[in-house]
């Protein structure tokens, strides 16, 4: 049996999929985008707070405050840590197991 | 770069708020993602209020969401939140806020609901709390007591005023010097009278406030200096050397706050005073219960001692005394009206004494005012809970399914009551802080809104006690609106949810005659308030328009001190004022003369006087207003000379002695008979008899409700009163012309300080203060209830209709005129309207009482006032109806009877 903590919800894989992707210049606003474009949900604010804040709370995602660039905005981004990434893995192995045999039903490719 | 940091207020709060929400690490991004998008909208030309608004919106939002993750167990582990069957408070309160979110405008309704009735509540409760129950700034203050003399016979006096000063009369100096010699259980024993001095400087001559006081005084308040000492023993002796206490703004103001101030002398009254001591801020006895209206407005700014001269004298003081512990009131007052008894007989005129907490002598007829206002604010609150009650029952109806499906999985009763309950205490919390936030934030408006002369209006303010008040509102709030419905809807039989369609529970009936009932009650209170609305409106009005007897508009009195010296004679003061009018009538659109008070400014004199008869005695008229004039008055503020002449130069020292008298007057001591050439004589020159040479128009000189009183009116220069109050008829502007009016004086008599300037309609406006503040607010909460209460006819019309759609739908369909549905439908409301008007009638008619105290020429059982208001609120409540009538009388058949 799976830990809860370590079960990952829908909204918590599609922003650990898109730190991923921004690959170290994620910060929340470009998450959101990322998600809203890609995955097609509109996050709330505060819903994206929320579950960043409850990813770095389980160790999936680290913040780094990087230096001021130019323009006087200071920087920060997400990454996704070695267990997040390891615990993202497992999920998204589970759901292409789940996945085999109904490509056809759900118009996917194999 | 980002701009202007500067936030409004409700941005920095918001702002506040998001970052006690949020945890540390991910506050940063939160704020720097947020000013970013800020600076970024002020780019874009947001205006200021907008970008506020936006950004507070986005804090709390991110607040309240990350909040709920922090703050609330159960489910913040869990993937995207928990599920329903754990059973926690968290869970419930996630629930809770989820099912809040999904119904917003129920939910919106109720929290604005709650805001505005616990905001008003609190509001009214800050200035009950600032006025009545926030304890005095002394030690101890509950042992400090006011000391009053009485005067049996005048109980019985026809005049108001003589009534109510009765028992509340400043005790005369000598009395107080006895006390001091009687152990009554005081333990300090102070007196002291309100003065003004004058103190003279480069730019004219100025009249400070301050107070005479004994060393007495000091001890009883108990308040160390802030700098040298208090007034003491023997300052108060005739022979001592004149010393000054000063107040601590005054300190500041004249020597900068240096301490060597000691020992340095004033010149007050033209001799010097050393000063020797500097009482604390806010220090002060209160202002003496004497009016001493002469004197310049404010806190008092020095102290001097009462000499102990005044026990000879027939000077009235103000007494405050500090009670021995131990010693209650009432013990103290009676040995004091018992010692008085015993020295009666040494006074002919004051013959009893007694004591009273000093809180109580200060706020003397407020307190029912005050008290009658939380009562109005607090039916205010009851409607609008009752009004929630309702809403939240009508929404537990149409959740049934949802609550009859929980109780099908194993929800136990308990449980879902719990549920129910959890949710309206989470909107009562929300609309508690939005209501105390909105106190918080209209508190000064309301401070402009209150009467000026409420005392200790200074005290008054948003403090703990005031808010933890509001909380506690909140709590009971969120019981009296949650209870009732959560019970109701929580009684689902899971039957009836698998079963039927949401309106043809069986046991909807049940919530939907509680709904009714809430109704019929919200109705009742708002009549109750509406009834009370109207007959203070009513009585404001008549207060407001009562025949005044002359025209107030333009109207300004300056209050002169023409011998702050005292080295000027009658006769010459009288000639400076004189003097002065001449020059105020060069003025542009002024005219002037002078008089000893004006009428209506506050003030006025009297005296007995005594009307001659032709072989009898002569008539003892007591109390006989007194006005002393110069003779261009009657024409300046235009009083009606009905018969007979005026005064003229002729009726001067050595003329023959003259009067005018008023129409009462007149009409009282000579009914039926000439009046012109009639004799009296005033006490104040008994000597003299005066020939009635015109009678004048009836003027109301005391106040807009007190009656009109027998007036005589003398001309200055046969009289041995003082004319003080210059009087200015002012076409145009009043501020320039009292600037003006001030220059003149001040270039024609540079030592004549000017010490009060009394614009008259403001002085009236000014004197129906807390009856406009009480009709004004009353009217307000009665409007409040009135629309909550039909809010809530108008909901469960809406919801019958609703709910009969069908019933509606077949009798159309078997050709039922739209019209009679339409009837049938408002009658139901109307129904409710009348059940409420008669049962607000009840409670009105019976709680008469309570407003009575406050009518002027109307009665509190006024069967026109109350037939208007039950019209009133009959005609709404059918207005109320019908809306959601119109709705029965579309009602397409076919649709109606389409299966769900």
């Amino acid at each position: 049996v799976t830990s809860r903590k370590a079960d990952l919800g829908e909204l918590e894989s599609l922003i650990m999929l898109a730190v991923l992707r921004l690959e170290g210049e994620a910060s929340v606003a470009r998450v959101r985008e990322e998600v809203a474009e890609r995955g097609g949900r509109q996050l709330s604010r505060g819903a994206t707070y929320a579950t960043v804040a409850r990813l770095q709370r389980k160790g999936f995602l680290s913040l780094s405050l990087g230096d001021s660039a130019a323009g006087g905005r200071s920087m920060h981004h997400f990454t996704v840590t070695k267990r997040g990434l390891e615990t993202l893995r497992t999920a998204q192995q589970h759901l292409i197991r789940m996945r085999a045999g109904l490509e056809s039903i759900l118009k996917v490719a194999k | 770069m980002r701009p202007g940091r500067s936030h409004g207020l409700l941005l920095t709060i918001a702002r506040r708020v998001c970052r006690g929400a949020v945890p540390a690490s991910l506050w940063p991004i939160v704020d720097d993602e947020l000013l970013d998008e800020l600076s970024e909208r002020e780019q874009r030309g947001w205006p200021r209020w907008r970008r506020d608004l936006w950004g507070a919106a986005q804090y709390l939002s991110v607040a309240a969401r990350l909040g709920v993750d922090r703050f609330i167990p159960g489910g913040a582990e869990g993937p995207d939140g928990g599920t329903w069957a754990h059973g926690d408070w968290g869970l419930d309160l996630r629930g809770a806020l989820n099912g809040l979110r999904s119904r917003p405008m129920t939910t919106l309704t109720v929290v604005a609901t709650v805001a505005l009735a616990v905001g008003a509540t609190t509001s009214v409760y800050s200035v009950v709390h600032g006025v009545l129950l926030a304890p005095l700034p002394y030690p101890e203050p509950e042992r400090l007591a006011r000391v009053w003399q009485t005067r049996a016979e005048w109980g019985d006096s026809p005049e108001a005023e003589f009534r109510s000063a009765a028992n509340r009369l400043g005790p005369l100096a000598p009395s107080y010097y006895d006390w001091l010699d009687v152990d009554v259980g005081f333990e300090s024993l102070g007196a002291y009278v309100d003065a003004g001095y004058v103190l003279q400087q480069p730019d004219g001559a100025q009249v400070l406030r301050g107070q005479e006081a004994t060393p007495g005084l000091f001890e009883a308040l108990a308040i160390e200096p802030i700098l040298g000492r208090r007034l003491q023993v023997p300052d108060d002796l005739v022979d001592a050397a004149p010393v000054v206490v000063l107040s601590e703004s005054f300190w500041r103001g004249r020597y900068g706050g240096r301490p060597d101030a000691l020992g340095t002398d004033l010149v007050l009254n033209g001799t010097p005073h050393t000063v020797v001591g500097v009482m604390p801020a806010g220090f002060g006895a209160p202002t003496s219960a004497l009016r001493q209206t002469m004197l310049p407005p404010g806190d008092p700014m020095l102290w001097t001692p009462l000499s102990d001269e005044a026990r000879r004298g027939w000077k009235n003081v103000s007494v405050i005394g500090r009670l021995r512990r131990g010693v209650p009131i009432e013990v103290a007052s009676e040995r004091l009206a018992a010692a008085q008894a015993g020295m009666t007989a040494v006074y002919e005129n004051y013959r009893g004494a007694w004591a009273e907490g000093l809180l109580d002598s200060i706020v003397g007829d407020v307190p029912s005012t005050l008290w009658f206002l939380l009562a109005a604010v607090g039916l205010v609150l009851l409607v609008a809970t009752m009004n929630i009650a309702g809403i939240l029952t009508a929404s537990g109806l149409t959740r049934r399914r949802e609550m009859a499906v929980r109780a099908a999985l194993g929800a136990s009763w308990g449980r879902l009551v719990r549920v129910l309950l959890v949710e309206s205490a989470a909107m009562a919390a929300a609309g508690g802080l939005a209501g105390l936030l909105l106190a918080w934030i209209t508190f000064p408006l309301l401070l402009r809104f209150l009467p000026p002369n409420l005392p200790r209006h200074d005290v008054i303010g948003m403090s703990a006690s005031v808010m933890v008040f509001g909380l506690a509102v909140t709590g009971l709030a969120a019981i009296l609106m949650g209870t009732l419905p959560a019970v109701l809807a929580a009684r689902a039989d899971p039957h009836d949810a698998i079963r039927t369609s949401a309106r043809t529970f069986s046991s909807g009936r049940a919530a939907a005659t509680v709904r009714a009932g809430l109704v019929v009650a919200e109705v009742s209170l708002a009549f109750v308030l509406l009834v009370g609305a109207a007959l203070l409106g009513n009585s404001y009005s008549r207060l407001w328009s009562v025949e005044r007897g002359f025209a107030t508009e333009g109207l300004v009195a300056m209050r002169l001190e023409p011998d702050p010296g005292g080295d000027r004679s009658l006769e010459e003061e009288q000639e400076l004022v004189r003097t002065l009018t001449t020059r105020l009538v060069e003025l542009p659109g002024v005219r002037a003369s002078a008089v000893n008070h004006l009428p209506l400014s506050g003030q006025r004199s009297a005296t007995t006087v005594f009307i001659e008869r032709p072989g009898a005695e002569p008539e003892i008229v007591r109390e006989t207003l007194l006005t002393v004039v110069l003779d261009s008055y009657l024409d300046v503020v235009e009083i009606p000379v009905i018969a007979g002449r005026t005064f003229e130069r002729g009726d001067a020292v050595g003329g023959p002695p003259v009067a005018i008298v008023s129409e009462t007057m007149a009409r009282r001591y000579w009914p039926g008979e000439t009046v012109l050439g009639r004799r009296l004589r005033t006490f104040d020159d008994t000597t003299a008899s005066l020939e009635v040479i015109g009678v004048a128009a009836d003027v109301r000189h005391q106040g807009l409700d007190v009656a009109i009183a027998p007036t005589v009116y003398l001309p200055a220069s046969q009289s041995r009163r003082e004319i003080n109050e210059l009087v200015l008829r002012v076409r145009g502007d009043i501020e320039d012309a009292v600037a003006s009016a001030r220059a003149v004086i001040a270039s024609s008599s540079p030592t004549t300080p000017v010490t009060r300037v009394t614009i008259l309609d403001e002085a009236i406006g000014d004197s129906v203060a807390v009856p406009r503040f009480r009709t004004m607010l009353v009217v307000g909460l009665a409007g409040l209830a009135a629309v909550l209460a039909l809010l809530g006819v108008y909901g469960v019309v809406s919801f019958v209709v609703a709910q009969r759609t069908k019933e509606i739908g077949v009798r159309m369909a078997l050709g039922a005129h739209p019209l009679d549905e339409i009837r049938r439908v408002v009658g139901g409301g109307f129904k409710l309207g009348v059940a409420g008007a008669v049962l607000g009638l009840g409670i009105a008619w019976s709680a008469a009482d309570a407003v009575a105290g406050f009518l002027f020429e109307i009665t509190a059982t006024d069967a026109p006032t109350y037939m208007s208001v039950v019209v009133g609120v009959l005609a709404l409540v059918c207005v109320a109806a019908y809306v959601p009538a119109r709705r029965a009388a579309i009602v397409d058949p076919i649709e109606a009877l389409r299966p769900d």
